[in-house]
């Protein structure tokens, strides 16, 4: 019990190393431009993608894709936003409806995988196609813009508060429910978990729930964040997705270091952290993205070639060993 | 005064398409009995098992459990009835603890609300491993961790918290080490203890002989008969295994091994882990070298290697020319084939046209440059297809509409279209009906005279009887005997050596 | 059994029907304005953007992989090959070529060597495009060079969609490259058995969608006059898109079919074109759209293929 327990120290050190490092180099290299003040700036703007990286996990988990969750945010974020204006509630009010709204697309998007069984790349593009195509139509495309009151979320510690709560619910989700377990092993081998009674499809339906419900949640931060949601087309709204699939290939790839929840936020803020770094080396803030996917690579080739990595290293170790024999 | 017994199966018959997996089969199994059931590989004993677990419905014939009707629609149902199996294949999955793993699906028994109480399940995890005398699992590790007995002794605990009335225990024994074997022993005893029931299939006739009270015998889909315990010798279940007559028209006419003085491939001390340990022999030029065995005794894996598809430890596979087969592509430059004993999985695209099977291994044969005639191919494959008989409508007609016989015709087809000189045979005439597994053996006979060598891998004693210049015997990775053919060779000789 | 063969030919033909209904639709209820010479012509080029890519994308899909990074690709190259030509005119070709297939090859060495999934390495070329093309022009507007505007003709696009389809047709159906990559996504053990070179035959795919992409780029900086931060962006999910219209199946395998993407991509492009014409508000589109591919594959789709659908 006590190798395990100092192995969970270890393995949380090494991850919260990682973006140590690299924050304590740009603290070192550029005192004028970085100071310890960068980091709640940085610990913020990685919320955002967070929450819809753990909702999309569901879906990645068990084998789904959703390129819906970009058009659901967008649904739930016009229809959240304008009813709790219509209704004069408040940001609570935006809450409720927007998961609501969230919850709704998700269901719909449900219904027709669970229904038609064909693979859910399929059923999630065409759903992004048709919410960003609603988002045109309803209130004459106009989407929605909150007044100051709304915006929440923009005054500090209510975007922490947030983070804190769906963070929790998150690994309550994964950790203490039927569902978390049902996803992995739905994921991991869909034969052998049908022969113990779950069903397979209504697993991979409940995901695509979630993902959509969690939409909902970022439809609602956003809104308490910046008050506008403009109506989408053209999967406009697909670099949202993509972005958050990406917060969990790098959870996915800490997942021996770290607890899968807490891996995702932690792979947000490094990427944020990139961001970071990019600007101040004095790159137009663009070119980020290009490292963003070098470092994802790198890192990716890494985890999933560990036994290759040490190898690597061994035989280096090796080369010097004979580099001393011969040297004699 | 009867006994009345637990289960009862009258007149079950069961087809696969052409195969008749079982045949009438009646027989009754008692309470607080541990029955062995035995057979040669295709004998239906793992037939009959899944029809009574319910992973398979039987065509005919009625089911009794406990003296009442037993219809199960699935594994589940009777699994609420109290009957359970383990399985050889992996019953358990990654990225779940042994805990969790356990109780999948099962999750609302220790919870309030739909919330899993995780301690709870590692409590219970914990105290169903030990039940069983596997205390040294720790049940909140990751199942990865555990090692293939261990994940095993997993699933034996799950099945054993179900608390069942009937446990079957299928091959499972077969890949444990002896103290995995010695605790699920142990278990099979208590059960029997208790008034429980266990039936016990098994190729390891130690084992069976030590543990049973009686042993019924499966042969070819039909039920030869039991055994009680002061019956049972090793003898007499071999001898209830076999005994068949072998219609000397079926396989080759003559009794005489012969074969060329030529050495085509040489097998050097060829060892892969433990499946393959230290194998060496050589092909001659015109011979058909059967190689025998159980399942799992290595000879399949062993084809694998002298084809090049697995890398042996040490060891290695050449012509005499000294050309070392390292990989598919040398083999099959070096015009070597593979027919996979899974035809189905390895050898052939079933969402494919015939054609287009045909000519897959013939393409640098028949290409002009980079372009490939489809007229060559059309050409190609219908001599072919032809050569061998294939019943189809035309060349284009997708694979998986075929039978299993006309299937493996595809697959020979397609290695003769190369112009294979060496064939390696796994299990070439499983599932296939009498017609066309007498125009194989024809086929073989055919190469034969032509000079073409081959190896054929059989589960089948009377093929590898009837068909080989010389049989290889292998047991758990080893070779165990060499024979020749000749008019007084036995099954019972094979037997031997094989258990 | 025969019953069976029926329902598979209609199966296999919805997206062809599908083409042939809505030019009839198109046709009764635009008051001919979809059917002039004009607007057929427009549709035509507008497809040929997807055809080009798609041909290339094809073959990655017959081995089985889906390929995200085309968008990033076309960015990417569509850059290197404005910048090139803009210094040497006559380069802008070549070099979106050559950019494109060094981009395609990475993709498939990282995947297959580094064994990472081929859809993590796709979006990571997505991303790396986007970054790039924005760089690119944020403080210089980058367009295409002079010299070359004046291919902007219908010839240019029909020819070079023509060539494209064409060769890879060929490549696809009469050649090792083709047949391989459709054996491979049939049967990947049957395959390597075989004697096919798995991982060669995969990288080949992955170099044709590299030199079809290249030209994708090029075609499309003839069309939009220049290199914006917006170059290729969801080009990969249309293409996707117009695949599975066209009939494609996901899982790749023996069934591929070049008319696939240029069935589907002016099946995609028609129903934007000619639901305009009709006076569809532009909103509705997208929606009729999102329907309608649902629908299409759901009619089409083998249920034959494997046990649990993602």
């Amino acid at each position: 019990m006590q190798s395990s327990k100092s192995k969970l120290v270890r393995n949380g050190i090494i991850v919260l190393l990682i973006p140590s490092v690299i924050f304590l180099v740009l603290l070192l290299a550029y005192p004028q431009n970085i100071s310890l003040a960068n980091i709640p700036l940085i610990l913020s703007q990685a919320i955002a993608p967070a929450i819809l990286a753990w909702g999309v996990s569901f879906c990645l988990i068990s084998g789904n894709w959703d390129f819906s969750i970009g058009a659901a945010q967008l649904m739930a974020a016009i229809i959240g936003g304008r009813i709790a204006l219509q209704l004069d509630i408040g940001f609570a009010g935006v809450a409720v409806f927007a998961i609501l709204a969230g919850f709704c697309c998700g269901l719909i998007t449900a219904l027709v995988f669970y229904v038609l069984r064909i693979p859910t790349i399929i059923v999630t593009v065409g759903m992004m196609l048709i919410y960003e195509s609603l988002s045109g139509v309803f209130f004459d495309g106009f989407g929605v813009s909150m007044p100051p009151g709304y915006l929440v979320v923009s005054k500090f510690p209510n975007n922490f508060i947030v983070l804190a709560i769906v963070f929790a619910v998150s690994y309550y989700l994964h950790n203490f429910r039927k569902i978390g377990y049902h996803v992995r092993a739905v994921g991991n081998n869909a034969v052998v978990a049908s022969l113990s009674g779950i069903d397979v499809y209504k697993i991979k339906a409940t995901a695509l729930v979630l993902a959509s419900t969690y939409a909902g949640i970022y439809a609602m931060y956003s809104l308490g964040l910046s008050g506008t949601q403009k109506a989408a087309s053209n999967m406009q709204t697909s670099s949202l997705v993509f972005d958050s699939m990406m917060c969990v290939f790098l959870g996915m790839a800490l997942q021996r270091l770290c607890n899968l929840v807490i891996g995702i936020y932690i792979g947000s803020v490094t990427m944020q952290l990139i961001r970071l770094t990019l600007l101040v080396f004095g790159f137009p803030s663009q070119y980020n993205q290009i490292i963003i996917a070098v470092f994802v690579l790198v890192f990716m080739a890494i985890s999933y070639n560990g036994e290759g990595v040490r190898r690597l290293f061994e035989w280096f170790s090796a080369l010097k060993q004979n580099e001393k024999v011969t040297a004699e | 005064m009867q006994k009345e017994s637990v289960i009862k199966v009258e007149h079950i018959t069961k087809t696969f398409g052409l195969t008749k997996a079982l045949t009438d089969v009646s027989l009754e199994i008692g309470y607080g009995e541990i029955r062995g059931l035995i057979g040669e590989n295709g004998s239906g004993k793992s037939t009959l098992a899944s029809m009574i677990v319910g992973t398979g419905h039987p065509d005919s014939g009625e089911m009794w459990y406990r003296g009442e009707k037993h219809n199960p629609k699935n594994m589940l149902e009777s699994k609420e009835k109290k009957i359970n199996i383990l399985i050889q294949e992996n019953g358990t999955i990654n990225g779940l603890t042994v805990a969790e793993n356990m109780f999948l699906g099962k999750e609302s028994t220790f919870s309030k609300s739909g919330n899993v109480n995780k301690r709870r399940l590692i409590e219970e995890g914990s105290k169903a491993l030990a039940r069983i005398g596997a205390g040294h699992i720790n049940a909140a590790d990751r199942i990865e961790k555990l090692s293939f007995e261990d994940r095993k002794l997993v699933e034996v605990a799950v099945a054993m918290y179900n608390e069942p009335e009937v446990l079957f225990v299928d091959e499972t024994t077969t890949a444990l080490s002896q103290k995995g074997r010695e605790l699920i022993y142990k278990l099979m005893d208590e059960m029997r203890e208790a008034g429980k029931t266990i039936v016990f299939i098994s190729h390891d006739m130690a084992e069976l002989e030590r543990m049973c009270d009686s042993i019924s015998v499966l042969r070819d889909g039909h039920f030869v008969g039991t055994l009680q315990k002061e019956e049972i010798t090793q003898d007499t279940l071999k001898r209830m295994m076999i005994g068949r007559e072998l219609t000397g028209d079926y396989y080759r006419g003559d009794y005489e091994m012969s074969y060329q003085e030529e050495v085509v491939l040489e097998v050097d001390n060829v060892t892969w882990g433990e499946t393959v340990q230290d194998i060496s022999f050589q092909l001659h030029k015109g011979e058909i070298l059967g190689l025998g065995g159980l399942t799992e005794c290595g000879m399949h894996e062993l084809c694998k290697i002298i084809f090049g598809a697995i890398k042996p430890d040490s060891g290695s596979v050449h012509l005499t020319d000294g050309t070392k087969i390292t990989s598919p592509s040398s083999a099959i430059k070096s015009k070597i084939a593979y027919m996979p004993k899974d035809r189905d999985l390895e050898s052939l695209f079933l969402a494919t046209s015939i054609k287009d099977n045909i000519v897959m291994a013939s393409m640098d044969k028949i290409k002009k440059g980079f372009f490939i005639p489809p007229r060559a191919e059309k050409e190609l494959a219908d001599e072919h297809a032809g050569k061998l008989e294939v019943k189809m409508q035309n060349t284009s007609q997708y694979v998986r509409e075929l039978s299993g016989g006309n299937k493996q015709k595809v697959v020979v087809a397609k290695w003769m279209a190369n112009g294979s000189e060496i064939l390696l045979m796994d299990c070439p005439t499983r599932g296939i009906d009498i017609g066309v597994k007498a125009a194989i053996y024809r086929l073989m006979e055919q190469l034969k005279k032509e000079g073409k060598s081959i190896i054929m891998v059989s589960e089948e004693m009377p093929e590898l009887l009837g068909m080989s210049d010389r049989i290889i015997v292998m047991k758990d990775g080893k070779q165990t005997g060499e024979f020749e053919r000749s008019e007084v060779l036995s099954e019972h000789d094979l037997i031997h050596a094989m258990l | 059994m025969n019953e069976e063969k029926v329902i598979n030919k209609v199966k296999e033909s919805i997206p062809l029907l599908m083409l042939l209904g809505l030019i009839i639709l198109f046709a009764l209820t635009t008051e001919g304005r979809f059917f002039t010479a004009y607007n057929l012509k427009v549709l035509l080029i507008q497809s040929s953007l997807y055809i080009i890519g798609g041909v290339g994308a094809t073959f990655v899909m017959a081995h089985g992989n889906m390929d995200f990074s085309l968008g990033g690709i076309v960015a990417i190259a569509a850059g290197i090959g404005c910048v090139a030509g803009n210094e040497v005119t006559w380069l802008t070709l070549p070099m979106c070529i050559l950019a494109g297939i060094v981009c395609s090859i990475l993709v498939g060495l990282i995947h297959i060597y580094a064994k990472v999934p081929c859809f993590v390495v796709g979006f990571s070329f997505m991303f790396a495009g986007k970054g790039f093309t924005a760089a690119l022009t944020s403080k210089v507007a980058r367009f295409t060079p002079t010299a070359l505007s004046k291919l902007d003709t219908f010839a240019f696009y029909l020819v070079m969609s023509l060539i494209v389809v064409v060769l890879g047709t060929f490549l696809l159906n009469y050649t090792k490259i083709g047949k391989f990559n459709k054996a491979i996504g049939s049967n990947m053990n049957a395959a390597r058995l075989s004697g096919i070179a798995v991982n060669k035959y995969k990288l080949l795919a992955f170099l044709i969608t590299g030199i079809t992409v290249g030209i994708t780029s090029f075609v499309n900086l003839i069309r939009s006059g220049g290199c914006t931060a917006q170059t290729g962006q969801s080009y990969e999910t249309q293409v996707l898109l117009a695949l599975a219209l066209g009939g494609i199946s996901m899982a790749g395998g023996s069934s591929v079919k070049m008319r696939s993407i240029v069935i589907g991509a002016i099946l995609y492009m028609m129903l934007d074109n000619g639901l305009l014409l009709m006076g569809v508000s532009a909103n509705w589109i997208d929606l009729i759209r999102g329907v309608i591919f649902i629908l299409t594959v759901y009619i089409s789709f083998d249920k034959k293929s494997v046990g649990f659908i993602a």
